[in-house]
């Protein structure tokens, strides 16, 4: 094209540079006077007067560009010091305002050797100039144009099978700019994998001798992936053979990339349209009339400009759900809202599909349900993913519950139905807290919040047991684990219960062995300190009197006389005096112990204290003893009357037995509780007990810290016995000369 | 002789005292014999006697089970004078406790010879009486 355009041009170029060839002015400037001398035709091209007269470096008529200015001052200049001929192309402006373009040249006249005068002639060239500047801008602009696209041309000659290249395209293919390139050379610059294809491409084009566009790709030195756009003209000669191609290679590869992301895009959206499975529709509640949109034919598999009614949509609904769905239509008409419903259909060729509808309601301005609208989605494969999911639910080993939003039950399991006594359709819409005992409020409060930061599987511990409410009020022992899920629905939340009831039957069960055994292991350590006691028993009060009787026997045996025999006698009858009393008090002790469930009845401490007031009375007499008593806190008591009567006659004789010759003795009884307990205190004013020394066998058989008559050491001791018996104990203090307090301790 | 030996029973039980007695007069060794009915007043005696050599026992027979003060409780109060003493004295204890705690804790001080168990035969005691005298 651009060639034909440059033929054109150079033809109506020349037409008119030979017309105005002949219009050359001649001129001549006067050195010496700086007079220009100009003719007719010179006065013509310039626009100005004949006869003006133009005085060198002074004003004219006629204005000229500084450049054209300085060329002229230099140039003259050069002449007239070197006889160099002036000769350049000038811009004027005629005093018209037209841009004239002139050839001017010069040379210059020698008289005697002295430059005298410049002859020249002048030639308007301003339309071959225009020309030439269009030409020049026209390159330019193809130049410009060629290398923004890309683009480069080419001419195949068909007798060399070489090609003629645009310098754009040289550029771009990488081969000389100035001499023909061979078709293969060309060729090899295609991409290796395109190759074989361009080559049947050209040689089917030179077959048909018809120019088919094609592309191919190409790399770049770079090593970049172009695409280019071959298209071409096949030029014959008058005998229609072949003679050249001329041709225009593209680089398309931006176009490719856009149409490749188009095209990519168009099929995600035909994908997405479809994957969605969505259709919409709508139902003119007045006139019946029905719009679906394409695709819910589709899902209907119905075929599309089928007339549509309601019952086109209803004859699908599968027979069980029929009911429901005409149902949900009567209601979303009278009360004027569509609820979401999800329901069967069973379609002609029998494909069973599950459908969400969501719909909106249009009233007119009286209020009538006059349309209704809505999408109609193919939710088959999540409902079959939520039966699924809801058999894996209930088929879990412990009882679940699924919690959604706002802590609204969204499914129960089997399990959790039987453990908590609600069925599904109780449970499922209603709030967990149906659930849970009000008393956990509070403290759920932070489990819940640390939960929801988290979002881990935790198992619930709000560090008190937990408990779940049975729908007939009970509270049920469990152990909750919660599961997180985020969902489109938002936050799912999935409980997993286990009932701890036979757990906490098995921890009573535990806790009770533990406490048996713990009172097991009290009476064993009770019966070991009594085993203890019986040790120190059998070696020192039954040891102790048999030795003698051994050793009396053998004194016995080397004694001579018969009176030193009798006196032997009398020893023999005090050890055995003795002996007996100890076997007396021991199998008092031991009855005492191996009756566990003695009798008892309430008892008063006052009565018992008045008793054995009488009892003592003939040394309370004799020593004026005060005897004083507080028994306002308790004074009665479950208790054996032998061995409450045995503890006030020991401790008060005791006292009595071991009073101060310097004090008239006084004895303090009374009673407190202490932490529920009974305790009895005996307090006195006597000889005391140097503890340290004998507090480890105060309560000993045959133990006596005094050198008193009376001390046998038998009353403490079997004291003890009978209240340890009893489930008590008795503890001492005292202080030597001082007194001592017995306490003990009731059970 | 000059001075005869001098055997000590510290004991509360006056059967067992008695035939000690006894029994150390069938022994036919010359001697003497002190009794105390607990430790407190044998102690008393002893501290009483610490520089008198003839006043002190050359054996003593010690009780473990007396009131007011036991047998340990002596050995304890007597390990305090014992270096004090202007006589070297030996001491058995002789209990019918047949507990090996006290019989460990008797072996404990280092003045106690031996541990015997009650009852003391003759033949016995007059065997300690003479290892006494040999020293």
């Amino acid at each position: 094209m651009n060639m034909k355009n440059d033929k054109k041009t150079m033809d109506d170029t020349s037409a008119i540079t030979i017309r105005d060839m002949l219009r050359i002015g001649t001129w001549n400037l006067n050195i010496e006077t700086g007079i220009y001398t100009l003719d007719r035709v010179t006065c013509e091209v310039l626009g100005i007067p004949y006869n003006t007269v133009v005085k060198r470096g002074g004003n004219s008529p006629y204005s000229k560009s500084d450049t054209t200015a300085s060329l002229i001052e230099d140039g003259i200049k050069k002449l007239l010091k070197t006889g160099k001929p002036f000769d350049q192309e000038l811009e004027f402006k005629t005093p018209e305002g037209a841009v004239i373009w002139l050839h001017v040249i010069a040379t210059r006249k020698l008289e005697n050797g002295k430059c005298t005068a410049i002859a020249g002639i002048v030639q308007d060239i301003t339309q071959s100039k225009q020309t030439q500047e269009i030409i020049l801008q026209d390159n330019q602009l193809l130049k410009f144009a060629e290398h923004k696209a890309k683009l480069g041309h080419w001419n195949w000659d068909a007798s060399s099978d070489t090609l003629i290249c645009s310098e754009n395209m040289t550029y771009i293919v990488g081969v000389p700019t100035d001499a023909p390139v061979p078709l293969s050379v060309l060729i090899d610059k295609v991409h290796p994998e395109d190759r074989e294809f361009v080559r049947k491409q050209i040689a089917h084009n030179i077959k048909t001798k018809h120019y088919h566009s094609f592309t191919h790709r190409m790399v770049m030195p770079d090593g970049r992936i172009r695409i280019i756009q071959v298209s071409g003209d096949a030029i014959l000669d008058d005998e229609g053979n072949l003679t050249n191609i001329l041709g225009i290679s593209q680089d398309v590869t931006s176009y490719k990339t856009i149409e490749a992301e188009l095209t990519k895009k168009n099929e995600l959206l035909i994908f997405a349209e479809q994957k969605a499975l969505l259709g919409h529709w709508e139902l003119n509640t007045i006139t019946n009339e029905v719009f679906w949109s394409a695709n819910l034919y589709y899902l209907f598999k119905q075929e599309e400009n089928i007339k549509l009614e309601f019952n086109t949509y209803f004859e699908c609904v599968h027979p069980e759900d029929q009911a429901e769905v005409k149902d949900h239509f009567a209601q979303a008409i009278e009360q004027k809202y569509f609820d979401k419903i999800i329901h069967r259909i069973l379609l002609k060729d029998g494909t069973l599909k599950w459908i969400r509808l969501l719909g909106d309601v249009e009233v007119d301005e009286k209020g009538n349900t006059v349309k209704l609208a809505g999408t109609c989605q193919d939710i088959t494969e999540q409902q079959l993913q939520e039966i699924k999911f809801k058999g894996l639910v209930d088929s879990a080993p412990s009882a679940t519950i699924i919690v959604g939003n706002e802590s609204i039950i969204q499914m129960v399991n089997k399990q959790g139905e039987s453990l908590l006594g609600y069925s599904s359709e109780e449970l499922v819409g209603k709030s967990i807290e149906t659930l849970i005992p009000s008393r956990f409020d509070e403290i759920r409060a932070t489990h819940r919040e640390k939960f929801l930061t988290n979002m881990e599987v935790t198992i619930v511990n709000l560090g008190e047991d937990f408990y779940l409410k049975h729908k007939s009020g009970k509270e049920i022992p469990v152990e909750i684990t919660l599961g997180p899920l985020q969902t489109d629905e938002g936050l799912i939340i999935s409980m997993s219960v286990r009932d701890l009831t036979s757990a906490k039957i098995a921890e009573g069960k535990i806790l009770k062995a533990k406490e048996d055994l713990e009172i097991l292991t009290e009476e064993l350590t009770a019966q070991n300190h009594q085993l203890a006691d019986f040790t120190q028993i059998t070696s020192h009060n039954l040891r102790a009197p048999v030795s003698n009787l051994n050793s009396l026997v053998e004194i016995y045996k080397m004694m001579g006389s018969e009176e030193e025999r009798n006196d032997l006698f009398k020893k023999f009858e005090t050890v055995i005096s003795h002996l007996s009393l100890t076997l007396n008090t021991l199998i008092e002790a031991l009855s005492a112990k191996s009756h566990n469930s003695l009798e008892r009845s309430v008892l008063s401490f006052s009565n018992k204290l008045s008793k054995t007031k009488e009892i003592f009375s003939t040394e309370i007499e004799r020593t004026k003893a005060i005897i004083k008593s507080d028994f306002s806190a308790v004074d009665s008591i479950r208790y054996n009357r032998i061995y409450m009567e045995s503890i006030f006659q020991n401790l008060i004789g005791n006292a009595l037995k071991y009073k101060s010759p310097e004090r008239v003795p006084e004895i303090e009884i009374t009673s407190k509780l202490e932490n529920g307990k009974i305790v009895l205190s005996f307090k006195d004013n006597g000889l005391g007990i140097d503890l340290e020394k004998h507090g480890h066998k105060i309560f000993g058989l045959n133990k006596v810290f005094h050198n008193h008559p009376e001390a046998k050491g038998i009353g403490l001791f079997m004291t003890k016995t009978q209240i340890e018996a009893m489930g008590g104990k008795i503890t001492v203090t005292s202080k030597v000369n001082e007194g001592s307090t017995f306490n003990v301790y009731f059970i | 002789m000059q001075n005869p030996f001098h055997l000590c029973i510290v004991d509360d039980d006056d059967i067992y005292r008695f035939t000690i007695i006894q029994s150390a007069k069938f022994s036919k060794i010359e001697h003497m014999t002190s009794v105390f009915p607990n430790g407190e007043e044998a102690i008393n005696y002893i501290k009483k006697n610490q520089d008198t050599p003839d006043a002190l026992p050359n054996l003593i027979l010690l009780d473990i089970d007396m009131p007011i003060m036991d047998g340990f409780q002596f050995l304890k109060a007597y390990k305090e004078i014992e270096t004090k003493l202007s006589k070297k004295i030996a001491i058995y204890m002789v209990s019918s406790s047949v507990d090996p705690e006290d019989i460990e804790k008797a072996k404990g001080y280092t003045s106690v010879i031996d541990y015997l168990s009650k009852p003391l035969k003759s033949d016995k005691l007059k065997a300690i009486i003479e290892r006494t005298l040999e020293g």
